[in-house]
């Protein structure tokens, strides 16, 4: 199976959002704010008079294009909130006797950046390539391990409905 | 003395923005905000507000 390239989701263009704030007039002046940013990512603002919003909002835009992405990463608020998470998933642990579960962030609609949301998950593109590592006799053995298998689990469920059978 | 917002690891000077003011720009930007849990701090005679999401519970 070949390898798709992957392509990095911080490189797709995300849509801005574009907020403009008219204040109540204070001295006969109506205050313009314009807070410009696309999604996931702090805004930039942009502060003037009523007459000068056309100019603020190209301005905005224009600076959320030229700027770097500033995206939010947003990380564990308090060590007891994950201290209380630890033990939680530990309790869970001894009743279920199962597997480690650890949870990245507070929520699923937390803001995620890109790069922890590829770290924490792992796609087919991720896991290495199996390519004819067992041979024609390891394959027989196990296809003949699979036969025992089978006629060992049709046995035992032989067995059960002549035990639930009797009085 | 300026004041500024700060929420996770990105730091945004608020201007002339009051703190309310700020708390609808932030929920507009961030929908996750609506009912952001706000810490004043003063950090080298800057006044930063530090913006978390609060904890929802479980239904």
């Amino acid at each position: 199976m070949a390898k798709k390239p992957t392509k990095s989701a911080s490189n797709e263009p995300k849509p801005i959002t574009i907020i403009v704030n008219i204040f109540p007039p204070r001295k006969d002046k109506r205050r313009v704010v314009v807070s410009a940013a696309p999604e996931g990512e702090m805004p930039v603002l942009f502060e003037g008079l009523f007459p000068d919003r056309h100019a603020l909002l190209d301005q905005a835009f224009a600076a959320v294009l030229k700027r770097d992405p500033q995206i939010v990463t947003v990380k564990e608020s308090t060590p007891k909130a994950a201290e209380k998470k630890s033990k939680a998933a530990d309790d869970d642990d001894a009743e279920q006797g199962g597997e480690e579960v650890e949870e990245s962030v507070e929520a699923s609609d937390q803001l995620v950046t890109v790069e922890s949301a590829e770290s924490n998950t792992t796609s087919d593109e991720d896991l290495p390539e199996i390519e004819g590592d067992a041979s024609s006799d390891e394959e027989a053995k196990f296809e003949a391990q699979l036969s025992d298998i089978s006629s060992t689990e049709i046995e035992t469920d032989e067995e059960v409905g002549n035990d639930g059978e009797q009085d | 003395m300026a004041n500024k917002i700060k929420y996770g690891d990105r730091e945004l000077d608020m201007g002339d923005l009051s703190l309310e003011q700020a708390k609808q720009l932030m929920a507009r930007h961030f929908p996750e905000l609506a009912d952001p849990q706000v810490d004043r701090k003063e950090v080298k005679g800057d006044v930063v507000y530090t913006f978390t999401k609060k904890a929802g519970r479980k239904g």
